[in-house]
């Protein structure tokens, strides 16, 4: 069941939309939440009231804080990537598949049929 | 102008502190921005590309007050008029020249994006040429994109918020990163003469489909074979996606420095020596995604792999779905904030808009007393997209009060 819970609680607009200007979080935690990527302590946290999991937010911070730093110091616009998994990501044929919809020249009516 | 003196907005360490700086221009908001590489034990303070920008904010403003504290990790900035190439203050024949530092890291980009934004609200035309032995017209590996696609994925977007006419970014010589990665010793020169009262509100709703690739190889001081070995690799991975793709190949010489060396002062440099792609999407709807990468200034690596690693990046691109590419989000999202107070929406797909710098935009928007932004699922485009709504604040053009 907590499974279940924490893959609805991942991409879910409403908690983007509170996050968003929530100043008790840093960015980098907004969207580590929204993705669900949160460690366990915040999940088993889910349920409890807001100041709780602040208090723990704040407890964590410092380290998270260190280890970001030394991979995002500067602003950059063109993000990094991992270049071998995105070779293995766009060499599958299903992957590309998918994204074929994405271009203009893609067949139509197999989508429609499906 | 005899306003009352505001009250500071005060922030800190140096994200996006080119960006801040640019929204308190807009606003007229003066900053405080402490804590800028606080605990860095090389260089701590602001970075010669950081510092340079004031000076290009100083040039193209009139009445522009910085203060940089000793250490250089605290900054006040009360932001002037942006006059933009108006005669006066430091414009030769209409065009301001603005030399980069040989310790500059960042792509001339870099400056060019948060020119760009202020540029349609200046009195008069922006009219800057970015020399020196510190531009760099390529992608950098500290993130900036390369002129060429500023050129294509960026400026053409501001012609979805009326602002299309005499904008032209001119590569007037090129240069990639030099060894040690720093300085390149390019020339760019953006022309920007079309001034607004206040740019359109846009729908950007529908992303569409990506209809046709183009892209530009360049390469200087190097073989043109360079050129022809990443094209042929990019489109072996993007031909079976689009038929209509379209690499060009631009071959330049490296620029020469002149050296700094006064007991052989003929000696000259080549700087800027490599290669790199830049490669943009454009979908049905005029949505473009862009991918750009450059050899890294210790060289080693086969065009071919720059060639792949940039076209599977496009590929990322596309597939993170949206009408704006991650890249381009904050203009867009800006330029949307300082329209007609008016909602403007725009789709972004949710591993754009779950972006840290996107948040941290939100709230910097927010700060500068922007409204905030309306986050909902979108109906149409692919699976996970979000619309968000921007409330424009009418800031508009102070020079052109009256149009």
């Amino acid at each position: 069941a907590r499974d279940l819970q924490s893959t609805q609680r991942q991409y879910r607009i409403s908690d983007f939309a509170r996050m968003l200007y929530d100043e008790s979080l840093t960015p980098a935690e907004v969207v580590r939440r929204w993705r669900g990527e949160d460690d366990a302590a915040d999940l088993t946290n889910g349920n409890y009231s807001e100041e709780e999991v602040e208090e723990d937010e704040n407890f964590f911070r410092k380290a998270k804080h260190d280890d970001d730093e030394g991979n995002d110091y500067e602003d950059r616009l063109i993000s990094r990537y991992d270049y071998n998994a995105l070779a293995l990501k766009w060499n599958d044929p299903d992957n590309l598949e998918s994204l074929r919809r994405r271009f203009a020249t893609a067949n139509l009516m197999k989508d429609r049929n499906g | 102008m005899s306003n009352p003196p505001q009250a500071l907005i005060r922030f800190q360490s140096q994200k996006s502190l080119a960006h801040r700086l640019v929204l308190s221009t807009l606003t007229g908001r003066p900053v405080h921005i402490s804590q800028i590489r606080p605990s860095s034990p090389t260089n701590p303070g602001l970075a010669p590309h950081e510092v340079s920008f004031l000076r290009l904010l100083e040039a193209v403003t009139n009445g522009s007050h910085i203060e940089i504290s000793y250490t250089g990790t605290t900054l006040v900035y009360r932001p002037g008029l942006i006059t933009g190439s108006a005669p006066g203050s430091g414009t030769s024949g209409g065009v301001i020249r603005h030399e980069l530092p040989a310790g500059c890291t960042r792509g001339v980009s870099y400056f060019l994006i948060q020119l760009c934004l202020l540029a349609p609200f200046s009195k008069a035309p922006m009219n800057v040429l970015f020399t020196g032995p510190g531009v760099i017209t390529s992608a950098t590996p500290a993130g900036d994109m390369s002129a060429d696609s500023l050129r294509t994925a960026i400026l053409p977007l501001y012609a979805q918020f009326g602002i299309s006419n005499n904008i032209e970014l001119r590569i007037l010589r090129r240069a990639n990163l030099s060894a040690g990665g720093k300085g390149g010793a390019g020339e760019v020169q953006l022309v920007f003469g079309h001034q607004v009262r206040l740019p359109k509100t846009i729908h950007g709703i529908n992303p569409g489909r990506v209809k046709k690739i183009r892209g530009v190889a360049y390469c200087t001081g190097v073989s043109a074979l360079n050129n022809a070995r990443m094209i042929e690799e990019a489109r072996g991975i993007l031909n079976p996606m689009t038929g209509d793709t379209y690499i060009f190949s631009d071959v330049s010489s490296a620029p020469y420095l002149v050296s700094t060396d006064k007991s052989n002062p003929n000696q000259k440099k080549k700087t800027g020596v490599g290669f790199g792609l830049s490669l943009v999407a454009e979908s049905s709807t005029g949505s473009l995604y862009l991918a750009d990468l450059a050899s890294p200034p210790s060289g080693g690596v086969p065009p071919e792999d720059i060639g792949r690693k940039c076209a599977y990046q496009l590929l990322e691109a596309v597939s993170l779905g949206g009408a704006v590419s991650l890249a381009a989000a904050p203009t867009v999202l800006t330029l949307m904030a300082m329209g007609s107070e008016d909602v403007g929406r725009l789709q972004l797909g949710r591993d754009v808009l779950g972006n840290e710098s996107l948040v941290g935009l939100a709230r910097d928007l927010k700060a500068f007393g922007a409204s905030g932004w309306g986050v909902r699922d979108a109906s149409t485009g692919q699976k996970g997209d979000v619309v968000v709504s921007v409330v424009g604040r009418g800031v508009g053009n102070a020079g052109r009060k009256i149009a």
